[in-house]
């Protein structure tokens, strides 16, 4: 453990990827602006990527957009579709012009600003529904191989059982059963993906709880706890590690999937796959909607990728 | 083989009665049932008492349970709350229509891979190598509706090449014959592009590692000394081999399979059991919702069976 070997640039790559998505995420808030705000559809509804409006926003919430502002002493001026408003001075919040770097959707609601949000929400769901996941399937693994017999026989047909439900559709039927709150849908993610994490880890067990320093420990009357904790999970950790990031991809996957169908993460709340349900009816005049909420997928899911198959590199010159 | 084909199919009974009994407890535990769904507040109380006994909503859960399994052993898996036919009828109506886009997706998906996986390896870590793993793992990574709503925006909106939903156009609806199957073949290329491009990622990811490690060992390199050519040692004797954890694999990724060609089916309106799924969760359609899920269920139990045949077929050692 005194130097460990240079870690795979697949690896780093992958990491360094994460990390920025997930600072981005976590950020958000102090550089894109309100996720939900809906700035006056009929001027600022579809901007393209990189638009640039004059955007008024009135003390009761309500917005103005338009081509062009001036000050005309205590108020503002806006141009709005080729005609002049004058807005007083004492009713307006914040008036500027406002640069919209990803565009607007249908209703004027910037683009960036949800997908940061979305983000947030999307690395959350599936952050934590893998934390479920790796609870569930570490206990399960953790006890079968170490337990054995009968306990073992039973944990292993159930994984056997449940690795072979189409996930999709039994997420579909709990979905229209419980309209699912986002607590409940991590909980939902997480049950329907323990079983692999289950079985790398009774894996694991079997091969190492034959091996001396196991047996020392039990010899120096260690007790069961501290030998998974201390002896057995420390040594399955590359391939853990590994297994771990592909299931986040997998995980990110299926709720962009669910939320697409409008049975995932529910309005007003946004994550990535429902911002893409929204942008397919403009699908034809307004790509940005669609492909750019696409490509943070499949960003999130191409770095776990690489981190996975950085990890399998780290674990093959280990031994 | 009999003894185990026996134990097999056993298991895989027990599967479905498993998934079978919970997703009916769950419908049952669920709040609301079929008389709550008479909204019509005209109709009173002791009808809706009444409804429930004829259709015996009112008797303890297991006696349920016994009656409803007694039921969906043969075959009988109740009527659809919104469109009052049987669940069963209307499931294999459109069973066909999933089975041909499913299976077409899956032939793409494993030919295109193995196709992908032989052409990197002519010069592995080459330039040609370098850009299909980058593509492939693009395409692993890229979600299923995004793929086909990007096939959708290119192909049909803006070149107007192939119809953009549906199974049949109208004309297409009218005609028989030659002109029917054009028809149905041009809205299939769409659906099945994108169940390919999704899966085909990682067929071609697994196989390039497989056959990469293959591609050392003693047998290739004898078959390489008795004068084949690299590329005869790679398709005639690496590649059966590295086929048969392939195999193990598509049989276990069949969940997915089924899983993913759900989400095609709604964003290109193919009339198939996922669409049908998709609308009775949306309609909170339990009976058709749980047929669905069952239905499902069998399917992949089947193709299990099917995943372990081909092994056996294809790897000369098993004897069972």
């Amino acid at each position: 453990m005194t130097s460990l070997p240079r870690s795979p640039r697949r690896l780093r790559a992958g990491v360094a990827l994460l990390a920025t998505l997930a600072t981005g995420a976590l950020a958000g808030p102090w550089f894109a602006g309100s996720p939900t705000a809906i700035l006056d559809p009929g001027v600022a509804g579809l901007l393209p990527p990189g638009s640039e409006k004059a955007v008024v926003i009135r003390r009761d919430g309500t917005t103005l957009a338009g081509e062009s502002l001036r000050r005309s002493g205590p108020d503002w001026v806006i141009t709005r579709a080729g005609a002049e408003v004058t807005v007083p001075g004492t009713d307006a919040a914040t008036a500027g012009v406002r640069r919209f770097w990803l565009g607007t959707d249908t209703v004027g609601r910037d683009v960036l600003a949800r997908l940061v949000s979305g983000a947030r929400v999307s690395l959350g769901v599936g952050a934590l529904a893998l934390a479920v996941a790796l609870v569930l399937g570490v206990g399960a693994g953790l006890l079968a191989g170490w337990a054995g017999g009968l306990v073992d026989a039973f944990l292993m047909r159930l994984v056997d059982a449940l690795l072979a439900v189409p996930m999709l559709f039994l997420l579909l039927f709990l979905a229209a059963l419980f309209r699912p709150s986002l607590a409940v849908l991590v909980l939902f993610l997480g049950f329907s993906s323990w079983m692999g994490v289950a079985r790398l880890v009774r894996g694991q067990v079997l091969s190492l709880k034959e091996r001396d320093f196991v047996l020392a420990a039990r010899a120096l009357g260690a007790s069961p706890w501290r030998i998974a904790f201390r002896h057995l999970l420390p040594n399955a950790l590359t391939p853990l590690a590994q297994d771990a990031a592909l299931r986040l991809g997998d995980l990110i996957l299926v709720e962009a999937s669910l939320s697409f169908l409008g049975l995932g993460v529910q309005p007003p709340a946004a994550s990535w796959g429902t911002m893409v349900a929204e942008g397919q009816e403009v699908l034809a005049n307004a790509w940005w909607l669609t492909l750019l909420p696409t490509a943070l997928v499949a960003a999130t899911v191409i770095s776990a990728a690489l981190a996975a198959d950085g990890l399998q590199e780290l674990a093959r010159n280990e031994t | 083989m009999l003894r185990w084909s026996l134990h097999r199919i056993a298991a895989g009974v027990a599967l479905v009665w498993l998934v079978a009994t919970f997703t009916f407890l769950l419908v049952s535990l669920a709040p609301g049932d079929f008389a709550t769904r008479l909204t019509d507040p005209r109709i009173p109380p002791a009808a809706r008492a009444r409804w429930r006994r004829d259709f015996g909503l009112d008797r303890p859960l297991p006696l349920r349970y016994a009656s409803w399994l007694g039921a969906a052993v043969t075959g009988d898996l109740g009527s659809s709350w919104i469109y009052k036919q049987k669940v069963v009828a209307m499931l294999a109506s459109v069973l066909p229509n999933t089975l041909l886009l499913t299976s077409l997706g899956l032939a793409l998906e494993l030919g295109g891979g193995v196709a992908l996986a032989i052409v990197q390896l002519r010069k592995p870590h080459g330039t040609g190598d370098r850009i299909i793993t980058l593509a492939t793992l693009a395409a692993y990574a890229l979600p299923a509706f995004g793929v086909a709503l990007g096939l959708i925006a290119l192909l049909s909106y803006r070149l107007h090449l192939f119809p953009p939903s549906h199974m049949l156009s109208l004309e297409g609806e009218m005609a028989h014959g030659w002109p029917r199957l054009v028809d149905t073949a041009r809205h299939l290329v769409l659906p099945v592009a994108a169940i390919g491009v999704t899966g085909v990622g990682a067929v071609a990811r697994y196989l390039r590692g497989s056959l990469l490690d293959e591609r050392t060992e003693q047998y290739v390199l004898a078959a390489r000394a008795r004068g084949c050519s690299q590329r005869q040692a790679l398709v005639r004797h690496a590649l059966p081999n590295a086929v048969l954890p392939l195999i193990t694999m598509m049989g276990m990724s069949l969940p997915f399979l089924v899983s993913g060609s759900l989400v095609i089916e709604v964003v290109f309106s193919w009339p198939g059991m996922g669409q049908v799924m998709y609308n009775a969760a949306l309609g909170r359609d339990l009976p058709l919702v749980l047929g669905g899920t069952i239905v499902a269920t069998v399917a992949v139990v089947v193709g299990n069976l099917l995943a372990d045949v081909a092994y056996v077929v294809a790897d000369p050692r098993v004897r069972v």
